[in-house]
């Protein structure tokens, strides 16, 4: 019988899953180009300080004789309202920002897997209470809670008053903040995934042999579900690059001196008259990187759930 | 069906008094309490006066205290003053809740009127060049961010163009439509696009349901078939995602509120933080938190009502 020859080159794209994913992600044009734009965007933010060097430019320097200046050979972009080289800026920001989005989103994966498998797996009135507890983070009106949780004061946590100044806490806490908004959809999909991965032959031996719980979730059933989790965390870091602009924006966020593409925008609503580029560049990078991020989730879903339809 | 709306209002009393709990010890771990406040308004004050005031407003006793003799007075129907209006909270909060609800109530109207449509006649063509278009218009609505988006407004319209005015809510019916159109065109870009993709999946899905063969089969032309049958099948689970769209379509406001600044309810909670107003900013919480409780509720019976096949029932 030469079952197998045939049956392998019918399947397109190549012989493992992972050949085969990547084959139905090329297909998607809009998620292959909005990677290499993502990628792009990752290496020129990397890259600030080196071609601050090369341009001869410090970033974080204010020349109050060089305010506004219009977009020349020295300044690519123009300058801002304290002289500093908007370019250079826009590069430092991604990088905070590219960085707080991406931790963000790791950390709410971690929070939604283990919250989607444990109500999943163990059913009953936890896995209801979990699944109220998500839906109900959903429907409350977040942005204001998260400018609670943004506006207090570490110090009184018991945190010493320089580490409540240092730049990494509040790095950290604007991730912490963040990921409390992108967890929700990881959970919904990794608990039903879970619903019906513990049902499957596989599981069901290795509870025969003995996996305890812990075992079964982390090594039988997480695993599995990898594909949810990648394509709904892709999802996520969209929003929550939306989330992380708009408190940088109100001025609870990534802090100044820091650039964030969210805190670039600050005070640019005061400059409208004389500057209006200003407000443009950071926000239609925050633009493009959502975009992209979506359009990259969305080519991730076509490429690892081949049996959701085709939409 | 009324125990379910029962359960469902006590879940909300639940959910109100487990956030006015966490939103009260969070605010009190705020920067400056009032009488923090009022020292470094009064050098005079020495910290013994300090002392004094704090015992004297409560203020040394323990977080869960404070709380519990909140709670007292908040359900005795003393919900407190505002310190930045000098009035009491309710009565600087309902007008404001009442405009927030306005913008958001159009805001929604408006999306839904966009979104059916649209979402439907994506959905009769998948794949075709029109759905590829919508896909791309929802995609673009769903990514920018609204306060950018709110900034590029108003340098359109009120800077370049001097056709709307940047902020406020002017005076008379016309006037207050004029300061209305952008923060209302803000939402409704910031929403419909969910709302739009979320249509055409629902179609899509109703299309290949039984019912639509039938009405196929017997002779009905597509515009009937997607009129009449299509467009009740669709309409039910997409009130279920606006009825879990309500607490974004709150934070929309809060921003398009603070960015043409409307005295609505997001704008009066945000100052209120940043302004130490914690008493106004822990009541505005609450009341947001209720009004988009109360929105998913309706939308859920809403629900119920148009799909015969959903019976409510109290708890899981």
């Amino acid at each position: 019988m030469t079952l197998h020859a045939p049956l392998a080159a019918a399947v397109p794209g190549g012989r493992t899953p992972a050949q085969r994913a990547w084959w139905r992600f090329r297909a998607h044009r809009l998620a292959l180009l909005s990677l290499a734009l993502l990628v792009g965007l990752a290496l020129l933010a990397l890259a600030g300080p080196w071609i601050a060097a090369a341009r001869g430019i410090d970033p974080g320097v204010t020349d109050l004789l060089a305010r506004f200046e219009p977009p020349s050979a020295r300044y690519w972009l123009g300058t801002d309202d304290v002289g500093r080289d908007v370019f250079q800026r826009l590069l430092d920001g991604g990088r905070v920002s590219l960085l707080v989005a991406l931790a963000a989103a790791l950390l709410s994966a971690v929070i939604g897997a283990a919250v989607g498998v444990v109500a999943g797996f163990v059913g009953g009135r936890p896995d209801a209470l979990l699944m109220r507890l998500t839906d109900g983070v959903i429907a409350l009106p977040l942005l204001p809670l998260l400018i609670v949780l943004a506006a207090i004061d570490v110090r009184k946590l018991g945190v010493s008053a320089e580490l409540a100044q240092s730049e990494l806490l509040s790095l950290y806490r604007i991730i912490v903040i963040v990921a409390l908004t992108g967890w929700t959809t990881v959970a919904r999909l990794v608990r039903a995934e879970t619903l019906s991965l513990k049902t499957r032959d596989f599981v069901r031996a290795a509870t025969a042999l003995g996996a305890s719980p812990a075992r079964l979730m982390l090594r039988h059933i997480l695993p599995n579900a990898a594909s949810p989790i990648v394509v709904a965390t892709t999802l996520s870091v969209g929003n929550i690059v939306l989330f992380e602009s708009v408190l940088s924006f109100l001025g609870l966020g990534v802090q100044a001196p820091h650039a964030s593409w969210g805190n670039m925008l600050t005070g640019a609503q005061d400059f409208i008259w004389n500057a209006p580029l200003l407000a443009v560049w950071p926000g239609l990078l925050i633009f493009v990187t959502v975009i992209a991020f979506n359009f990259v989730g969305d080519g991730l879903q076509d490429a690892l759930d081949p049996r959701a339809e085709r939409r | 069906m009324t125990r379910y709306l029962l359960g469902r209002l006590g879940e909300i009393l639940i959910v109100l008094l487990l956030m006015s709990a966490v939103v009260f010890c969070l605010i009190g771990l705020m920067p400056g309490d009032p009488v923090d406040l009022m020292v470094s308004g009064n050098p005079k004050m020495t910290s013994e006066d300090a002392a004094r005031l704090r015992a004297l407003y409560g203020l040394d006793r323990p977080l869960w205290g404070r709380y519990l003799s909140w709670l007292g007075s908040a359900l005795g129907g003393d919900l407190g003053y505002s310190r930045a209006f000098s009035r009491p909270v309710l009565e600087v909060l309902l007008p404001r809740l009442a405009d927030t609800l306005l913008l958001m109530g159009l805001a929604l109207l408006l999306s839904a009127a966009i979104a059916l449509p649209v979402g439907m006649l994506a959905a009769r063509r998948p794949r075709s060049a029109i759905d590829y278009g919508v896909n791309l218009l929802c995609f673009a609505g769903i990514s920018v961010p609204p306060f950018w988006l709110a900034l590029l407004l108003i340098m359109l319209f009120a800077v370049l163009l001097q056709w709307l005015p940047a902020s406020g809510v002017g005076n008379g019916p016309i006037d207050g439509l004029r300061h209305l159109a952008m923060p209302l065109a803000v939402l409704v870009l910031a929403n419909v696009g969910h709302y739009t993709r979320f249509v055409r999946a629902a179609t899509i899905e109703v299309l290949r349901q039984d019912h639509i063969r039938t009405a196929r089969a017997k002779g009905l032309t597509e515009r009937q078939v997607v009129r009449r049958h299509a467009l009740r099948g669709a309409l039910a689970p997409t009130l279920t995602v606006l009825a879990l769209s309500f607490g974004g379509l709150f934070s929309g406001a809060l921003i398009t509120e603070t960015m043409f600044a409307r005295p609505g309810m997001g704008k009066a909670i945000y100052d209120a933080i940043m302004g130490n107003d914690y008493n106004l900013a822990l009541v505005g919480l609450l009341l947001a938190t209720a009004a988009t409780l109360a929105g998913s509720l309706l939308a859920d019976l809403g629900y119920a009502w148009l799909d015969p096949r959903v019976r409510l029932r109290a708890g899981p």
